[in-house]
């Protein structure tokens, strides 16, 4: 375990990244698990929007055994971080287990330690979701040698810099079983060597894979700022999965609609159409514009947001002007549910599917025993409101 | 006035008689005695150019381009120290002993921060939008917004409580407050047409509402001043409600319309008798620290049953920062900023030239303030003083204003030269005048549309930037000081307004 | 309106020992009105501010206990009779109505007021009246039946105020009761001795009257304040205005007209003319 790296990979950039991208999903309704496999060769497929400067996967269902703990997933640069990361732990939280995260030799030049703790916190007073998205932050801007992948639980992300089937074979991820699947590609402006910068990015149970570009990025930042997220790590993405967690889950909304008023906050219906809704839904989503109003993200994107808060949901969104791509499918049995850039990533899979593209800005929304939300009406459909 | 008394004048005006067709429009159109017509000589004559003040009124209504105003042609010994300025004004004290006064805003040469800061547009990484063809918004609520919404789920059903009141703005664009009295009734009844058919909002100004306006009621920031002229009840039920502190031209100093100006037209809106002085205190005296302001606005809320947003306006002053701070916790629905250039009907000059701090730097300080307090979402910002163009409107929301307050630009719109003659109540152009017959210059329907017109080119030059910048909605260009990058000579002064440096990528943040 | 043709309706300002919100009362008050109730009784009222704020509607608020700041602050119809003491910024921006208070008020009362009568049987503080102002019919007046403090209406620029001077204190039959007139013995009135106004008396007044009972030292007037001799036209100003307090406070006129009054009033409606100079440097 003994390394000397000539580079740090995890030292937090101090200009701002951007990057277009490929994306990929794949839930199995059932809960069932699936090898990590085919969400490989559908990001194999869609090789040319990258260019081989990030990638990763998020995978969840991983630890039956210890479902109840934080698994704390990280890159080290090196053996005096690992303990200043384990120092601070102990002093915060329980640590369950740790384990090295195998790795496969000869695949990239050179890579960090990566590392999981799996941690319960101590601190009675603040939540535990609260008190574990601190702990991230904390490690990710003040431990220096030291980033979390992901801290969620039952859950895990596997990233670094590399071509999305080199990142496949360096975690081996073909032998991981997971019951839902994100993935990303990466096509950097730039070529940091930081591997915090690849995707998902995740926080706390969430993970957010995303393509494009957010103009609104000031206006973000300043306002998860005043509800206590730090945006240090200078990505859109990171915005992306702050905003979601703000509004779906610090917000108290109700547990079914949580994931729709983020996604509506998140590119809302244009105020033309507002005025054209019924009474209730105007109230609604005029509502919903004025007390979310900066967490509206602008600019192209599209995002594959999985979640496991409150129970796994996977989430397409786009722009309102659906600058970026994104098509849906399901599997003929409705068993499996897809989400991608491009269709033949899908289709690489699966040639039965039933695919369709969702509409600009509406979210496609896929909960573990709820019907699928389509992309196609807008996101209260079918709520009754008042 | 003894021959010692004088001073050069400072323009001279001169008629070209070769092209002088001698219908004598220029001396009609003069107020301030400058130029009459000479029955014996048939001709308009220059009796005096020491009066005259470069109000272009004669030039722009001679047919025949025959006059010409120029700076007066007596050098001054050179002197940087002295300037002709301090001279001059030496010599008006020396003569009455009095406050010098005067009108619009400060004409000393300050560095104007605006005019450092360029922006960001979409290449390669981002798409731009074509606002012509797509849409973008600038839809604005003005009120109180909530932290998150309340929802309840009610058997199957979801409830949502209503949210604060919050009023709204077809442009992140006001008005700002000139009372009708500071302005003629004509100007008045113009702004309050072009902003009803624009779909934002004018302040009042300290004095109430006459009741031919009545029907533009709920196109009107009600104010609560010092004065408490014309606040009755129902005056109360416009748009919003503002509570004036302070004015950007004049912080600390409260109002005097001179009873000249107390026309029976002013009489009625205000409520008090003709040709009275109507004196605003320099304090409201029912604020002396911040918790009577927040009982001024419980009151305020009390008296509207809690259906009128109500807001402050304060000078941008050393403190502001905290101010505003004070002003969110105090309740208040929304802030109105109002920088050191903002203007004024009059306003003693020393004053007005000194006191204050620029609006960049003001809302810049307020914007990241509120943030660190985490109370920035709640309160609508509103910034003037002053915004001279749609660029500084775009500047004023990156830095994180709301909404950008205008009204020296919308009194240009309707003819003001910036001849700063306003406490005199004599303006040529009948903007600043209680004088009907100067009033009636002013063409209700050319004015309205002219206000309107500025109004609705603001706004399709904020579209065409938000397009340009990737943005199709107001909304994410507020506090997005990302897009700004500084070209200034102070470095300091872009860390307070929380800009990079052109040509930097390094995040900086904010002091 | 006769008593007994009186719509009446009690409001309890703190049910089960629980002190409602000024916003709880007020919506019950306006409730009331709604409701087409005249005659408004509030029990236990302590401090709950701004009772009646707004309200034009032409009924009588009875207050039992001491009413918090800015009572009838910018209404314009209620009559609001306060059975205690009032806090500061009684009867803010005043559009109309009455405000009667067996009690003290200290400071700012009636400012701004446009027009509405205030009558406070006790104490007074600093600012009272300041810039009222007076339009055609509307006329409001200040009367305090003790003393007052410093800058009695400054900036005044329309209205009357009257300073009468008169010491209730052992005036009241039965203390525990609350203060009304039926509890006022008009025999043990007394006058404070000493004066009964302070410093910068109508400070800036440029409109209206100050009306103090006995003499004013010099030394107390503000900047062009200035006295006048007391006419008959005076006379008849001041006389249904004490004929009102007379009734109110059940205190005998004669006690009211004893010493006689010291008018203030303006140098002239614009003394600050000549402050400002506008030529332009």
């Amino acid at each position: 375990m003994k390394k000397s790296l000539t580079k740090s990979f995890t030292e937090l950039p101090r200009e701002r990244e951007l990057s277009a991208c490929g994306i990929a999903g794949l839930f199995n309704l059932d809960k069932k698990m699936v090898s990590g496999e085919p969400i490989a060769k559908m990001m194999a497929t869609m090789e040319e929007r990258e260019n081989g400067l990030g990638a990763g996967y998020a995978a969840y269902g991983l630890f039956p055994k210890l479902k109840e703990y934080y698994c704390l997933q990280l890159i080290i640069d090196d053996e005096e971080a690992k303990r200043a990361v384990e120092e601070f732990l102990n002093s915060y939280t329980d640590i369950v287990k740790d384990e090295e995260v195998s790795v496969k030799k000869g695949v990239l030049k050179e890579y960090p330690i990566v590392w999981r703790f799996f941690v319960s916190p101590r601190d009675e007073k603040v939540s535990p979701d609260d008190t574990m998205k601190d702990i991230m932050m904390h490690i990710n801007c003040s431990i220096k040698g030291a980033f979390c992948l992901s801290g969620g639980k039952d859950m895990a992300v596997f990233k670094g810099n590399g071509w999305a089937t080199e990142i496949a074979e360096f975690y081996q991820i073909k032998d991981i079983k997971a019951f839902m699947w994100s993935a990303h590609s990466r096509f950097p402006t730039n070529t940091p060597g930081w591997w915090g910068g690849a995707h998902p990015f995740s926080l706390l149970g969430h993970a957010v894979v995303h393509n494009g570009e957010i103009t609104s990025y000031g206006t973000n930042v300043n306002y998860l700022k005043e509800f206590g997220y730090e945006c240090k790590l200078l990505t859109d993405t990171e915005v992306l999965a702050y905003i979601y967690d703000y509004i779906a889950r610090k917000c108290n909304y109700p547990e079914k609609i949580a994931s729709r008023i983020a996604m509506m906050a998140l590119a809302p219906p244009y105020w033309k159409d507002i005025d054209l809704m019924t009474p209730e839904k105007k109230k609604w989503a005029t509502n919903i514009r004025i007390a979310h109003r900066k967490a509206m993200a602008n600019g192209p994107f599209s995002i594959i947001i999985t979640t496991d808060m409150p129970k796994p949901t996977m989430i397409g969104h786009s722009d309102r002007k659906k600058l970026r791509p994104m098509i849906a499918a399901l599997s003929e049995d409705g068993k499996t549910f897809y989400l991608a850039s491009e269709l033949n990533a899908i289709h690489t899979i699966d040639r039965n599917v039933k695919y369709w593209q969702p509409d600009p800005g509406k979210p496609v929304i896929a909960s573990l025993g709820d019907p699928i939300i389509t992309g196609t009406k807008d996101p209260l459909e079918g709520l009754e409101l008042a | 006035m003894q021959a010692q008394d004088k001073t050069i004048p400072r323009f001279k005006t001169s008629i070209d008689y070769d092209k002088c067709i001698k219908c004598g429009r220029c001396s009609v159109n003069c107020p301030f005695g400058v130029i009459e017509f000479d029955r014996e000589q048939k001709k308009p004559v220059i009796v005096d150019t020491s009066k005259c003040v470069a109000c272009q009124r004669c030039a722009v209504y001679c047919p025949g381009e025959a006059i010409s105003i120029e700076e007066y042609p007596v050098a001054y010994a050179p002197h940087a120290n002295w300037t002709p300025w301090h001279i001059r004004a030496i010599s008006e004290q020396a003569r009455t002993g009095g406050v010098l006064a005067t009108g619009m805003g400060n004409d000393r040469s300050y560095p104007i921060v605006f005019d450092y800061l360029v922006w960001d547009a979409c290449q390669v990484t981002n798409p731009s939008i074509d606002a012509l063809r797509e849409p973008v918004e600038t839809r604005t609520f003005l009120g109180k917004k909530p932290k998150n919404l309340s929802i309840k789920e009610v058997n199957g059903k979801y409830v949502m409580d209503d949210i604060y009141p919050n009023v709204m703005l077809s442009t992140p664009l006001t008005v700002g407050h000139m009372s009708l009295g500071s302005i003629s009734y004509n100007a008045y009844t113009s702004i309050l047409r072009a902003v009803s058919e624009v779909g934002t909002l004018y302040g009042t100004g300290e004095g109430g509402l006459h009741p031919s306006h009545q029907a533009y009621k709920k196109n009107t920031i009600s104010e609560v001043a010092s004065g408490r002229f014309g606040v009755s009840p129902d005056y109360l039920y416009g748009a919003a409600i503002e509570i004036k502190i302070g004015q950007g031209a004049k912080p600390g100093h409260g109002g005097q319309l001179p009873g000249e100006k107390v026309t029976q037209l002013i009489s009625d809106t205000r409520g008090i008798p003709l040709g009275t002085d109507a004196l605003s205190p320099n304090p409201q005296h029912d604020i002396y620290s911040i918790e009577d302001l927040k009982t001024l606005i419980a009151a305020l809320h009390e008296a509207t049953e809690y259906s009128v947003p109500v807001g402050v306006k304060v000078a941008a002053v050393n403190n502001i920062a905290p101010i505003a701070s004070g002003i969110v916790r105090a309740d208040a629905d929304f802030i109105t900023i109002d920088g050191f250039r903002g203007s004024t009907g009059a306003a003693p000059r020393v004053i007005r030239d000194n006191a204050g701090i620029p609006i960049e730097l003001a809302v810049a300080s307020v914007d990241q303030h509120l943030r660190n307090e985490g109370i920035r979402h709640q309160i609508t910002l509103i910034a003037g003083g002053s915004l001279r163009s749609s660029s500084d409107l775009v500047k004023i929301i990156a830095l994180g204003a709301d909404v950008g307050m205008i009204s020296t630009a919308v009194l240009v719109a309707m003819g003001c030269k910036l001849c700063q003659q306003c406490p005199t109540g004599k303006c040529a152009w009948g903007i600043a005048t209680g004088n009907p017959m100067l009033g009636k210059r002013i063409d209700i329907d050319w004015a309205s549309k002219r206000a309107a017109n500025l109004l609705r080119s603001w706004t399709a030059d904020l579209d065409e930037v938000l397009g340009a910048m990737g943005i199709d909605a107001v909304d994410s260009l507020v506090g997005n000081r990302d897009r700004l990058r500084y070209i200034g000579p102070n470095p300091h002064e872009a860390k307070i307004l929380g800009v990079q440096h052109a040509g930097s990528r390094v995040e900086i943040g904010g002091e | 309106m006769k008593m007994d043709q009186q719509k009446k309706f009690t409001i309890d300002a703190e049910p089960q020992g629980k002190k409602l919100h000024h916003k709880e009362l007020n919506e019950k008050i306006r409730k009331a009105i709604k409701d087409g109730h005249t005659w408004i009784t509030l029990n236990n009222v302590s401090g709950q501010r701004f009772i009646g704020a707004g309200i034009k509607e032409k009924v009588t608020i009875e207050v039992y206990g001491d009413a918090g700041l800015d009572t009838g602050v910018f209404s314009e119809g209620p009559t609001i009779i306060v059975h205690g003491n009032s806090e500061y910024l009684l009867g803010n921006t005043l559009n109309g109505g009455e405000l009667v208070v067996y009690g003290d008020s200290w400071d700012i009362t009636g400012m701004g007021a446009r027009s509405g009568k205030i009558f406070v049987m006790g104490e007074g503080g600093s600012r009272i009246g300041i810039h009222m102002k007076e339009f055609k019919d509307k006329r409001p007046v200040i009367v305090y039946g003790g003393r007052v403090k410093q800058y009695l209406g400054e900036y005044m620029a329309g209205g009357i105020i009257v300073v009468l001077g008169l010491d209730y204190s052992n005036a009241i039959i039965d203390p525990k009761k609350p203060i009304s007139k039926d509890n006022i013995d008009p025999k043990k009135i007394k006058e404070h001795q000493g004066d009964i106004v302070q410093s910068y008396l109508g400070a800036g007044i440029h409109g209206g009257a100050i009306y103090v009972r006995g003499t004013v030292p010099d030394k107390y007037l503000g900047i062009y304040a200035v006295k006048e001799e007391f006419t008959e036209s005076d006379k008849e100003t001041l006389k249904p205005i004490l004929e009102r307090y007379s009734e109110l406070f059940n205190t005998p006129e004669d006690l009211l007209w004893k010493n006689g009054y010291t008018k203030v009033r303006p140098i002239s409606s614009r003394p600050f003319e000549k402050v400002y100079n506008s030529t332009p440097i």
